[in-house]
C-alpha cells in the first residue's frame, strides 16, 4: 500500500510528521508547486560522508549535489538545516536534496523462514506435484513492516502457524502415500534409506548427515508399523513426509557458515534458487552444489543464467516489481461505475503492467528503459483511452505509444492506480511512488490516509492541491518533493487520458526537483522521465530495490559498496535487469556471509 | 453482597463435605471408577460436534472484541473482554456484523432468545411467551450429527424465576424444548448411557496413530530446533527465532501430552466433586458462571464419549433477577439493571458504575466460556466442533439485536475458518447466515432461519 501524503487534509499527520523550520516555512509559503523548492548545496558537507562517493565513481549521497542551477527564485532566507545522525532515514531539509539512506538493521540470517509462497513452490516442487496444494491460502499470513515479503523481519513461527503446518503436513503426506503413482514419480525404489536419501535431500537443500538419515530411518520404521498404513514402505513414507513437512531445515533457509566465510555451495544454492524462482533448488542445482560448481563466481554465474531463464524466474521478477510499485492495489482499484469502463479493466492494467515489466526483464532491458520506452501493453479498452487501435482484440497486446508517454509512469496502469478512482488524477499519489519508489528519497512517515482534495470550478487541480497543501507543516515535503513530481503529470487525467485543460483551464506541468545532482527543472514527464534516465540517485534506488530483494533484508551502510556498483552499471553501462541480477548474484556480498547482521 | 466463602463454596465442595451437608438426601454416587478412559468414537467415523450458547443482557460493545479486526495473533495484552480467550487464538472466529430478522413486540430478552439460534422470527402472543416459528439450530443438525439421530442434549445455567426460563432450544414446530439446569441430573443422565466399555471402538487405531505421528514431528522439531538454538556464532535475534517456534511446539505439544483425556471418554475431565455439590445450590444466585462451566465440561465429556454430538446451553434468561459479584457491583443491582445503566426493568439509564459493572461481567463470562473451551481442547474436540458463543441481545440499554456477540470456537473438521477477528460490518446480516454457514461446515447442507446465504469468507 503506497503511504499517502496530502497535507490540508490530514494536518495533524504531517503537522507532527513533518515538522518544517522557519526556512521551510519561508520557501512553502512562496512555493506554488512550480517553482524550485530547495537550495543548491545540498546540505551541510559534513551530511555527505565518504560513503557517499565509492571507487565506482557513483554519487549518491548528499554532496553530489553537483553545482549551482539556475533559480527561478530567490532562495531561501535561511540555511537549511543539516540532517543529524538521528535524522538518517527519515528526512532532509525542506528542499534539499535527499540521499539514498542504507540504515536497515537486518537481525535474522543464519535463519530465516520460508515466505508462505516459497513454502508452497518448495513443495510442489519437492513432491512433484502439478497442481497447487491448496494449503497456501491457509496458512496464517504475515505481516511484513517492509516493501518485499520476502524480507526476515518478519518471517516467524507463531503457534497458529505452527498448528497450520501441522495440519497441511498430516493432509499432504497421507494423500500423497495413498497414491502409488504419485510415489513412483517421487522415488522409483523401494527402500527406505534410498528414499530418505533422496527426499531428504531435497527438502533439506543439502545432504542429510549420518546422524540425520538414521534418526529418519527410525521414523520411517515407525510409520511403517502403524496399522493403517496400506503397505510398511508407503506407511513409511508417509510419516516421514510429514515430519520433513515441518522439520525446521525445511521451514528454515538456514545458514551455518561463519561470519566472513564463503557460503557453502549448498546455501549459495538455496540463495540463488528463493532469489531467482522463488523456490527450492532443483536437482541439479544441487548437484552443481555438491560438485562444487558454486565455490566460484563463474559457477554462479552460470547457474544464476539458467535459472533466470525458466518460467520461474519470470514469474519471481513479477513478484519483484509488484512488490516494488504496489501492483497488488489494482484488485482494490474501484473505478467509478460513471466511466462506463468495462469492469475487467482492473485485471486488465494490472496484467498491463506486468506485461510491461515482463518484457523489460525478458528483453534484457533496464530502468532506462523502464523510464523511457514507448513500448506499451493495452486491451481494447486500454487502447481507446490511449486514442489508439488494437492491434489484435484479444488480450493485452504491444503497442506503440509515442514520444507524449516515455515510460511506465505515463501508462495507464499507474496513472489510473493512482487517481482517485479515475474520476481525478491523485497527482500526490503520483509524486509519492516517484519520489519513494523511483528516487528513494525518504520523507518523513505520511498520513495514514488520502483522501480527495476539495473541487473548485474556477481551479485546476494542481492549484488546488498546492492550496491544501501550503500549511507549513505540509509544505515542506509537498511542494518541495512531492507535488512538483506529481504535477509533472497533469497532462493525464484521473483515466490516464491525454488532457491539455482541466476545468478548462490549461494544464501545467512544469516544475523542479531537489535531485542529489542539483535541482533540476523539467517541463512535463517526459523531461521528467528524461531526468530520471540519467540520475544517479533514480539508479542507486533501482539497485537498492533489487539488492534488497535479492538478499532478502533490509540494507544497512555495509552495503553501500555494492548498491554503488550496481547502481553504476545500470546508469553508466545501461545493464538490464537480468545483468544487475548477475552481478549480484556473483558478488562476494551475495555468496559470502558478511558479518553477524 | 455474597460473601467470599460462599461464592467459593461451590468450587470448594468435595465430595465427602457434600455427602455431610446433604443431610441424608438420597443421592447416590455413581461407580466412576467404571468409565474407562478410553475414545469412544472412532477417528475413521470422521465425527462432528456442535455446542451453542446462549447468554443474555446483551454486552459492552466497546469494550466486547477484540481490538484488533482481522488475523488473531495474541489476545493476551487485549483489555477487551475478548481478552479473556488467550491463548485459544488458533481455534476462534469472532463474527461481527450479524443482527435479527425483522421485529415483534414484547421482551428483547425472550424475543432474542428464540431468535439467538433459530435465525428466524419470533411468534407468541406476549413478549416474554415468545417461541419460534421453526426449529433451533441443534434440533436441525441432531439427526446428521448424532449417534442414532438422538435429539440433542439441552442445558441451563440460572435462576428460571418463572418470567422467561429456557428459551434457546426449539422443535421443528418452534416448541420451547426443556433444559436442564441441574449438572448433577446431567451427569448422572450421561453416565447411565456410557457403554460398559465406555464406548471404546477397539478398532479406533487412528487416534493412538496421530498421537503416534504428530510426537514424532515434534520430537524431530524439537531436537533439531534445540540444536539449532545451541550453535555458537548465531545472534540474538536469530535465537529468539528459534525460541517463539520452540515455544510455539510447547504449547502444541501440551495439548498433546498434558491433556491425558484427550479424545477419550473419561470422567477424569469432570469436576465431580463440584457437579456432586452443585445439585444444592443450581438454581442459587451467585452461581450461574460456576454452574454454566460444569455443564460445559459435561456437555465435552459427552460429546468424547459418543453419548451426543450436539447440545445447547443456556446461561441465565435476563430478567431472573441474576446478581454478578464483580468490583464494580458492590451496590448488588441485578443484572437486568446493570445492563440498563438503572435500576429499572423497563427504562434505560446512563449509569457510569452499571456500565463499568457490565465490562467486568462480560470479562467474566468469557472467563467462564475459556474454561469450559479448556475441556473440549483437552478431549481433542476442537478440530471437530464448533462452539458458539452467543447473546440474546446485542447492546444492554439498547435492546439492540444489531451486531450480535458472536464467538465461534472450533474449525468444524477443517472447513470452518479460525483465528480470525471477522468485520464484514457493523450489523445487518442476518444471523441465520451464520447458523447456517455453521451447518454447511458441519457437513449439513439445511438452511437454519430465514436466510440460507453462506458467508463463503468464513469456509476454508
Amino acid at each position: 500500500m503506497i503511504e499517502l501524503r496530502l497535507c490540508g487534509l490530514a494536518l495533524l499527520s504531517l503537522a507532527t510528521a513533518c515538522g518544517g523550520s522557519a526556512s521551510d516555512l519561508a520557501r512553502a509559503q512562496t512555493d506554488d508547486g512550480t517553482q524550485r523548492a530547495g537550495g543548491i548545496d545540498g546540505g551541510d558537507p559534513a551530511a555527505g560522508s565518504a560513503e557517499t562517493r565509492d571507487p565506482s565513481g557513483m554519487n549518491i549521497g548528499p554532496d553530489a549535489s553537483g553545482g549551482e542551477v539556475p533559480s527561478q527564485q530567490p532562495p531561501p532566507a535561511a540555511e537549511p538545516t543539516p540532517p543529524s545522525a538521528d535524522d538518517a532515514g527519515v528526512a532532509a531539509p525542506s528542499g534539499d536534496p535527499i540521499p539514498l539512506v542504507l540504515d536497515g538493521e537486518p537481525a535474522h540470517h543464519h535463519y530465516v523462514r520460508l515466505t508462505h509462497e516459497q513454502w508452497e513452490n518448495s513443495i510442489r516442487d519437492n513432491l512433484r506435484l502439478e497442481a497447487p496444494t491448496g494449503w497456501l491460502a491457509e496458512l496464517t499470513p504475515d505481516t511484513s513492516p517492509r516493501k518485499y515479503s520476502n524480507d526476515e523481519a518478519r518471517l516467524e513461527v507463531g503457534p497458529t502457524l505452527y498448528s497450520d503446518y501441522e495440519r497441511a503436513a498430516e493432509a499432504l503426506s497421507r494423500t500423497l502415500a495413498a497414491d502409488s503413482a504419485r510415489l513412483e514419480t517421487l522415488y522409483r525404489g523401494s527402500d527406505a534409506r534410498g528414499f530418505i536419501t533422496e527426499v531428504g535431500r531435497r527438502f533439506y537443500r543439502r545432504p542429510l548427515t549420518e546422524a540425520e538419515l538414521s534418526r529418519f530411518e527410525h521414523i520411517f520404521a515407525t510409520g511403517s508399523e502403524l496399522a493403517s498404513a496400506p503397505d510398511e514402505f508407503s506407511g513409511g513414507v508417509s510419516l516421514v513426509l510429514e515430519v520433513l513437512l515441518q522439520a525446521p531445515h525445511f521451514l528454515y533457509r538456514i545458514e551455518s557458515t561463519p561470519d566472513g566465510e564463503p557460503l557453502s555451495g549448498y546455501e549459495v544454492a538455496t540463495r540463488l534458487a528463493y532469489f531467482i524462482t522463488n523456490s527450492t533448488p532443483s536437482d541439479a542445482l544441487l548437484e552443481r552444489a555438491e560438485d562444487g560448481t558454486l565455490n566460484t563466481a563463474e559457477g554462479v554465474r552460470a547457474a544464476a543464467e539458467a535459472l533466470l531463464d525458466t518460467p520461474r524466474a519470470s514469474a519471481q521478477m513479477r513478484r519483484f516489481h509488484g512488490e516494488t510499485f504496489s501492483f497488488d492495489a489494482f484488485a482494490t482499484l474501484a473505478l467509478d461505475p460513471a466511466s462506463n469502463l468495462e469492469p475487467s479493466l482492473n485485471q486488465d492494467l494490472e496484467e498491463a503492467a506486468y506485461s510491461f515489466f515482463d518484457r523489460i526483464f525478458e528483453g534484457s532491458f533496464g530502468l532506462r528503459e523502464v523510464l523511457l520506452t514507448d513500448a506499451a501493453f493495452a486491451t481494447d479498452s486500454m487502447a481507446m483511452l490511449y486514442g489508439l487501435d488494437h492491434p489484435t482484440g484479444t488480450g493485452a497486446a504491444q503497442l506503440t505509444l509515442g514520444p507524449e508517454r516515455p515510460g511506465f509512469f505515463t501508462q495507464l496502469p499507474f496513472l489510473m492506480l493512482h487517481s482517485f478512482n479515475g474520476t481525478r488524477p491523485d497527482s500526490v499519489a503520483r509524486g509519492v511512488v516517484i519520489n519513494d519508489d523511483v528516487l528513494c528519497a525518504a520523507l518523513p512517515p505520511a498520513a495514514d490516509e488520502s483522501s480527495p482534495p476539495p473541487e473548485r470550478a474556477d481551479a485546476t487541480n494542481r492549484s488546488i492541491i498546492s492550496d491544501e497543501t501550503a500549511a507549513p507543516e505540509c509544505a515542506s515535503c509537498h511542494h518541495a518533493y512531492l507535488n512538483p513530481l506529481g504535477f509533472a503529470f497533469e497532462n493525464f487525467d484521473g483515466l490516464g487520458r491525454q488532457r491539455a485543460v482541466d476545468n478548462g483551464i490549461p494544464v501545467q506541468t512544469d516544475g523542479s526537483y531537489p535531485f542529489i545532482e542539483g535541482t533540476l527543472d523539467f517541463a512535463g514527464a517526459p523531461e521528467l522521465m528524461a531526468l530520471l534516465a540519467e540520475s544517479e540517485q533514480a539508479h542507486a534506488c533501482f539497485a537498492r530495490h533489487i539488492t534488497e530483494f535479492g538478499l532478502a533484508r533490509s540494507l544497512s551502510p555495509e552495503d553501500r559498496p555494492l548498491v554503488n556498483t550496481l547502481a553504476a552499471a545500470s546508469r553508466v553501462e545501461d545493464a538490464s535487469l537480468r545483468d544487475i541480477i548477475l552481478r549480484l548474484v556473483t558478488s562476494p556480498e551475495f555468496r559470502t556471509r558478511r558479518g553477524n547482521l | 453482597m455474597m460473601s467470599t466463602t460462599k461464592r467459593n463454596a461451590l468450587r470448594m465442595a468435595s465430595r465427602r463435605t457434600f455427602l455431610a451437608g446433604a443431610g441424608g438426601i438420597a443421592i447416590g454416587l455413581p461407580f466412576l471408577e467404571s468409565v474407562p478412559d478410553r475414545s469412544a468414537w472412532a477417528q475413521s467415523e470422521n465425527p462432528r460436534f456442535a455446542f451453542f450458547i446462549g447468554t443474555a443482557c446483551g454486552v459492552v460493545q466497546d469494550n466486547f472484541w477484540p481490538v484488533e479486526v482481522g488475523q488473531l495473533t495474541d489476545l493476551s495484552s487485549d483489555t477487551n473482554a475478548a481478552g479473556a480467550l488467550a491463548g485459544l487464538e488458533r481455534w476462534i472466529t469472532f463474527v461481527q456484523g450479524t443482527s435479527y430478522p425483522g421485529t415483534s413486540n414484547g421482551s428483547s430478552h425472550a424475543r432474542g432468545g428464540v431468535s439467538m439460534y433459530t435465525g428466524g422470527p419470533t411468534d407468541g402472543a406476549g413478549g416474554h411467551t415468545a417461541v419460534a416459528v421453526g426449529p433451533s439450530i441443534d434440533v436441525v443438525l441432531a439427526p446428521y450429527l448424532n449417534p442414532d439421530a438422538a435429539a440433542p442434549l439441552t442445558l441451563y445455567s440460572g435462576l428460571k424465576s418463572g418470567w422467561i426460563d429456557e428459551r434457546l432450544s426449539f422443535d421443528v414446530d418452534g416448541q420451547i424444548r426443556p433444559a436442564e439446569g441441574n449438572p448433577f441430573e446431567v451427569y448422572e443422565a450421561l453416565l447411565g448411557q456410557v457403554p460398559a466399555d465406555g464406548g471404546a471402538a477397539s478398532t479406533d487405531v487412528n487416534l493412538s496413530e496421530l498421537l503416534v505421528r504428530r510426537k514424532s514431528a515434534i520430537d524431530l522439531v524439537r531436537d533439531d530446533l534445540q540444536e539449532l538454538l545451541g550453535r555458537s556464532g548465531i545472534g540474538q535475534a536469530d535465537r529468539e527465532r528459534m525460541e517463539l517456534h520452540l515455544s510455539s511446539l510447547r504449547e502444541i505439544e501440551t495439548e498433546l501430552t498434558d491433556a491425558p483425556v484427550v479424545g477419550t471418554c473419561s470422567e477424569s475431565s469432570l469436576d465431580v466433586d463440584a457437579i456432586v455439590a452443585s445439585a444444592e445450590i443450581f438454581r442459587s444466585n451467585g452461581y450461574i458462571e460456576q454452574v454454566a462451566e460444569l455443564q460445559m465440561q459435561l456437555a465435552a465429556f459427552a460429546f468424547a464419549c459418543n453419548i451426543q454430538h450436539v447440545a445447547t446451553l443456556q446461561i441465565g434468561d435476563g430478567e431472573d433477577g441474576t446478581v454478578y459479584d464483580v468490583p464494580s457491583n458492590d451496590r448488588g443491582w441485578r443484572f437486568h439493571h446493570i445492563s440498563h445503566r438503572i435500576q429499572s426493568d423497563s427504562a434505560t439509564g446512563d449509569d457510569p458504575l452499571a456500565l463499568q459493572a457490565h465490562i467486568e461481567i462480560d470479562r467474566l463470562r468469557l472467563e467462564t466460556f475459556r474454561r469450559g473451551l479448556v475441556k473440549f481442547q483437552e478431549h481433542g474436540l476442537l478440530d471437530r466442533s464448533v462452539v458458539m458463543w452467543t447473546n440474546s441481545i446485542a447492546d444492554g440499554p439498547s435492546g439492540s439485536g444489531n451486531n450480535l456477540p458472536s464467538i465461534v470456537v472450533g474449525n468444524a473438521g477443517g472447513t470452518f475458518r479460525t483465528g480470525l477477528h471477522y468485520q464484514p460490518s457493523q450489523g445487518g446480516i442476518p444471523n441465520s447466515r451464520l447458523l447456517t454457514t455453521l451447518a454447511f461446515a458441519l457437513g449439513v447442507n439445511e438452511t437454519v432461519g430465514v436466510d440460507g446465504e453462506l458467508m463463503t469468507d468464513l469456509l476454508v
